[in-house]
């Protein structure tokens, strides 16, 4: 019997007395909890109002946006006709976003599994994963459009700038991801590629690496997924992709134009996930049937 | 008194267990003995619902047996390490709250208070409000058998419930289950792999090899010999 088990059963403590515990402790959980929940309720009405957030406003005004939806951006005639009109430019600035995803996750890629590696804390020491973490926080930190407008000084206007600004996205992010995940490891069989005398690159290859492998392939497609749908505002601030198309059609107030970008869009990022999910299942088919 | 007859479970081409029949009396603590892979869990977990038999009854005092009436303690205790004991136990009855009270944890009076005293019938008393990942292996498994109570049930299962328990941990998990099953009258029915924890508490030896049964007697009537003839090796 363990030193805890015999205090518990020396305190003798009565059923009722617990009891009266576990009700104290539940209704001052209550309070705390609800108390939580009421401050942030209020919080978000407090910050709406103060954004100016005015339902009756947004209601007596609601005519304006269903016209500018029925019968310009889906006004089924306009927007066949503009989609055949517009349908080779739409074409190739929907590759182009494509390419900007998929080039710009390219490039983030080995950065992002790099630091996140070496970011987690059961991998590297402190001194090293701390100021890694702060710098994926601080990458992260910073929207994409911000690094898109930054780096069109670098590179100009197009779709350089706007896969450079993805991939400090996919560093950010993704890195931060890798890291979580490594945290999560299972400690047993690390101790067990240690014990046998070998270091951390060869530890970290044999043991931890095979262990968040399978989570890792499946965030990158994850993240494609989200940055097909970045990539396709980038455009906006001059990153090339069909988001220029898009806000100039905003820009001229020709909304079946505008409808038309949005179709484009859709398809784009519908197809990514088809494909990234079609391949999430051949990965975990391939798995269980290596397990079976 | 619980009755199995032709219990059948196949997974794919593979018979798990086959024609299995046996009749248990309530108030009596059956011991499961079979090497590994010889289909205990699968038989457990048939008897326990969360496998569908291909073929063959389960009654209980003549009547199928409900989705509740039997309870399973595993073999680690399956508890939420994050969750405090008592929380976990109030787990095992979820089927009798409305599922709202569960999402917003707020269990009745009632629940509570039985939660403890199952607690206290475990020898945990004062450890309702600790959480689980902080209570060592025995103290753990005894939430697991506290949590299987609190489901009520009439049949009580348990999956190897001591195979990562030092032997002195271990025998005093399986006294207090046994006492349990004795003191409430249920049905008593646990898989192990240690002969000799086996012979303090069993009333009823069952032995699967290959997913038959090849043993089903009286503990009385069983000897070493018997049982190493079970796991096909000599006592």
């Amino acid at each position: 019997m363990s030193r805890r088990e015999r205090r518990h059963s020396e305190d003798g403590i009565a059923v009722d007395d617990e009891f009266d515990q576990v009700q104290a402790r539940w209704r001052r959980r209550f309070v705390v909890r609800t108390g939580a929940v009421v401050a942030l309720v209020a919080l978000v009405f407090a910050a709406a109002r103060w954004l100016g957030f005015d339902l009756a406003y947004l209601y007596a005004h609601r005519g304006n946006l269903r016209d500018v939806l029925l019968e310009e951006m889906l006004a089924p005639g306009q927007l066949w006709a503009q989609l055949q009109a517009d349908g080779s430019t739409l074409a190739s600035a929907t590759l182009e976003t494509l390419a900007i995803a998929g080039v710009g996750t390219a490039i983030g890629l080995p950065l992002a599994f790099c630091l996140g590696v070496l970011a987690a804390s059961n991998v590297t020491p402190r001194i090293v994963y701390t100021p890694l973490r702060l710098f994926l926080g601080g990458v992260r930190a910073v929207p994409s459009m911000v690094y898109a407008l930054l780096f069109v000084i670098l590179a100009g206007l197009g779709p350089v700038a706007g896969a450079l600004a993805i991939a400090m996205g996919t560093v950010g992010d993704l890195g931060r991801l890798f890291a979580d995940e490594m945290e999560e490891i299972d400690r047993a069989p690390v101790d067990a590629v240690v014990s046998s005398g070998a270091g951390l690159l060869a530890t970290t290859s044999a043991a931890r690496i095979p262990q968040v492998s399978t989570a890792y392939v499946a965030w990158t497609l994850f993240y494609l997924e989200i940055n097909a749908r970045k990539s396709s505002v980038l455009g906006i601030v001059g990153a090339g992709g069909i988001g220029y198309p898009l806000i100039m059609a905003f820009r001229a107030r020709n909304y079946t134009r505008v409808m038309a970008a949005i179709v484009a869009i859709l398809v784009l990022v519908v197809s990514v996930e088809f494909v990234a999910n079609r391949l999430r299942s051949l990965l975990d088919a391939e798995r269980r049937a290596a397990r079976s | 008194m619980l009755s199995v007859t032709g219990l059948e479970k196949r997974y794919g081409a593979v018979d798990a267990v086959a024609d299995i029949s046996f009749d248990l009396e309530p108030g009596s603590m059956a011991v499961l003995v079979g090497r590994s892979g010889s289909g205990k869990t699968t038989l457990l977990r048939c008897l326990n619902g969360l496998e569908r038999p291909d073929s063959g009854t389960i009654r209980l005092e003549g009547e199928p047996l409900g989705r509740t009436d039997a309870a399973l303690i595993f073999q680690e205790g399956a508890l939420l390490d994050g969750k405090s004991a008592l929380e976990n136990v109030l787990d095992g009855g979820l089927a009798r709250e409305s599922a709202w009270r569960e999402l917003l944890g707020w269990h009745t009076a009632a629940e509570k208070r039985a939660a403890i005293e199952r607690l206290h019938a475990v020898d945990l008393a004062g450890c309702a409000q600790q959480r689980v990942g902080d209570l060592s292996g025995g103290e753990r498994q005894r939430v697991g058998i506290a949590r299987a109570l609190h489901q009520e049930p009439r049949v009580l299962l348990a999956d190897e419930p001591v195979a990562s328990l030092d032997p002195v941990t271990a025998r005093a998990v399986l006294e207090r289950l046994a006492s349990v099953v004795r003191r409430e009258d249920l049905v008593g029915l646990v898989s192990l792999h240690q002969p000799r924890l086996a012979g303090e508490i069993a009333d009823r030896y069952l032995g699967l090899a290959d997913g038959r049964l090849t043993l089903d007697a009286a503990a009385a009537d069983v000897d070493p010999e018997r049982i190493g003839e079970v796991y096909n090796v000599p006592a």
